[in-house]
């Protein structure tokens, strides 16, 4: 592990260094919002920005992927479409790289989903502290999100001028290796470390009214409490808090055929559980039939059932569920009713 | 977080060409196909699945319908319900298809031999049991003895009607049968599938009963057998979903956190009977 300090006057000349490298993503301005877009004048950059409408792990796991080519005459000339390309996320915050780490485990889970891992081995993902919340929703500190285990390849620290930057893996040693604007941390950078992450702790405030590790058991608990019906008669199934949420994976496949009907392409596309028809079988039962079940079902595939599969949380505390719920839906709400207090 | 990202490696979306030898109307709905990959065998196991592909139309899951140890080739019993049905009804034999698969566990057939077997369908859960009252009939045996109890909703709704009389007629297997509504001159039992078990005496210590059918019936079947004294462990069932990748992730076919194309669609009573929207 190297620590660096990069000059904020350098932050362009850092970006056309890395757009050596690939294709470079990073949070820009969209109106009055933020997104996750492809960087290529290094002006365009704002990482100082306090989320995304969209997290960043989207451009692993696109809208819509292409499957396959097929020919509607012969199935053995169907070929796999498996796409990826260098590409640089810049500029993440820390609770969407755990975002990305949580869908690394689950592509990766048996049976291995080629597409997801053809565009992740081609990325390196440069990780950025947040400075304090970025609304009055996320729970990163809850989560222990707002720091990070691993997941990155270069770390970035905002200390007012400058960043500081730590180096994970040897992908990211090679980004910063011949970088001249670059220089080593000094312990004067050291020290405003600490202080930027002391002020950082500082900010951030608990949100959650229990131990977070209780969440489990206190959803399991809460099953078939009257909270999800009020929640259900609130909630208009209209998806949204699984279309920004980092870590949702489910996903529909549809054929679309070329104007000439004879051949076309297999895709996948974002699906929702959240949507009335998801659980839905051949013979028209539905076992999700009310939103107030779609509801608990993403809260207990977020906090039970990948706790009971992979031992963590897949709820990374990042809030656009609840900051972008047309009906006020509030997952700290929900959380704190069922923890109690 | 994981250690290190496996290597990149073939999608496991594409499908296999196939083909159509056979075709067999069953009831205005069902149609049976027979189908052969091209370069290879099958190889499924009882109650497994596999997805059906027409290019431009896209996927179904369609349970195997034959006994694995039959032949090299395969049976579908398709109901016509949606687009990739629709659009297979309409192909005759000789066309193509794709296959993904087998998915699925398949029916653990270790947990049955030696026992009494009771096989307990409705509707189009004989379309995958099939495929496992087949290979009991293969390993006669292997059985103390078969019981089958199938149920439908109208004399004209029954699956495999040639077969149905022969294994009427066969030593091997007992046979009842029921339908909910008695039309076109049908003379036989009538009533709700649980009303066949006023017809057999079970045998609760030896008995392994097996359930596939509509998503109502099966409370009441386990109900019923329960009561017969059999146990939990003992009653096996095939839960199936809308299982739309067959990888365990899209998340179509989840049942609280178990992923059925995965860690199904067979399971043990005892095991899901606290997992809710199972049962």
């Amino acid at each position: 592990m190297k620590t660096l300090v990069l000059s904020k006057l350098d932050v362009p000349a850092f970006v056309r260094e890395l757009q050596k490298r690939g294709k470079v993503v990073g949070p820009r301005r969209k109106e009055s919002q933020f997104v996750f877009d492809e960087i290529r004048d290094p002006e365009d950059l704002a990482l100082e920005y306090p989320t995304t409408i969209l997290p960043p792990v989207r451009h692993l796991f696109p809208h819509q992927e292409r499957l396959l080519h097929f020919q509607r005459k012969d199935v053995a000339a169907s070929d796999e479409i498996v796409e990826g390309e260098p590409l640089i996320l810049l500029g993440v915050h820390t609770c969407d790289v755990q975002g990305i780490n949580i869908l690394d485990e689950v592509f990766s889970d048996s049976p291995y989903d080629a597409n997801y891992l053809a565009r992740r081995a081609q990325t390196k993902v440069i990780a950025l502290e947040c400075q304090g919340p970025c609304s009055q929703y996320n729970l990163c500190l809850d989560k222990g999100t707002h720091r990070l285990e691993g997941g990155y390849d270069l770390l970035l620290i905002d200390l007012g001028d400058r960043y500081f930057i730590f180096t994970r893996t040897a992908a990211g040693e090679s980004m910063v290796a011949e970088t001249a604007f670059l220089r080593p941390a000094t312990p004067v950078d050291r020290e405003a470390l600490g202080k930027a992450r002391e002020m950082q702790s500082a900010s951030l405030k608990p949100r959650l009214s229990g131990p977070v590790n209780r969440l489990p058991s206190a959803l399991k608990e809460a099953y078939d409490d009257l909270l999800w019906e009020a929640i259900g008669r609130r909630c208009l199934s209209c998806e949204t808090c699984t279309m920004v949420c980092p870590t949702c994976y489910c996903f529909d496949v549809d054929d679309e055929v070329a104007f000439d009907l004879n051949h076309g392409v297999r895709c996948r596309l974002w699906d929702s559980c959240q949507s009335h028809r998801f659980a839905e079988v051949a013979g028209g039962e539905n076992f999700r039939e009310k939103a107030s079940h779609r509801q608990r079902h993403r809260l207990f595939k977020k906090e039970v059932f990948q706790f009971e599969k992979y031992g963590r949380s897949a709820c990374v505390g990042c809030g656009r569920c609840s900051a972008q719920c047309v009906a006020s839906i509030r997952l700290t709400d929900m959380y704190n009713q069922v923890l109690g207090g | 977080m994981i250690e290190a990202l496996p290597a990149a490696r073939k999608s496991l979306f594409v499908p296999e060409p196939a083909r159509i030898l056979r075709k067999e109307k069953l009831t205005a709905k069902e149609t049976l196909f027979e189908v052969a990959i091209d370069k290879r065998s099958l190889g499924h196991k009882p109650c497994q699945f596999v997805e059906v592909s027409i290019a431009g139309i896209g996927e179904a899951p369609i349970s195997v319908s034959s006994s694995p140890t039959s032949s090299a080739t395969f049976d579908l019993c398709v109901r016509q319900v949606g687009s990739l049905t629709r659009a297979m009804h309409a192909l005759e034999p000789g066309a193509q298809i794709g296959i993904r698969g087998p998915f699925g566990n398949g029916f653990p057939v270790e947990k049955i031999a030696d026992k009494e077997v009771l096989f307990v369908c409705g509707g189009l859960g004989l379309a995958p049991l099939r495929s496992l009252i087949l290979y009991c009939l293969e390993n006669r045996g292997s059985y103390r003895r078969l019981v089958t109890l199938y149920g439908a909703k109208r004399p004209a709704e029954r699956l495999y009607e040639k077969e149905l009389l022969a294994w009427r007629k066969d030593a091997r297997m007992e046979l009842h049968e029921t339908v909910d509504i008695a039309e076109n001159g049908w003379t036989g039992h009538v009533g709700v599938i649980t009303t066949l078990f006023d017809r057999i005496e079970v045998d609760p210590l030896e008995t392994v009963a097996v359930v596939v059918g509509p998503p109502v019936m099966y409370k009441f079947v386990v109900l019923e057998l329960l009561k017969r004294g059999i146990m939990e462990s003992r009653i096996f069932m095939s839960l199936e979903r809308r299982m739309r990748c067959g990888l365990g992730k899209c998340g179509h076919c989840q049942m609280n956190g178990i992923y059925v194309c995965q860690e199904g669609p067979v399971f043990c009573y005892s095991e899901v009977k606290k997992v809710r929207e199972a049962l």
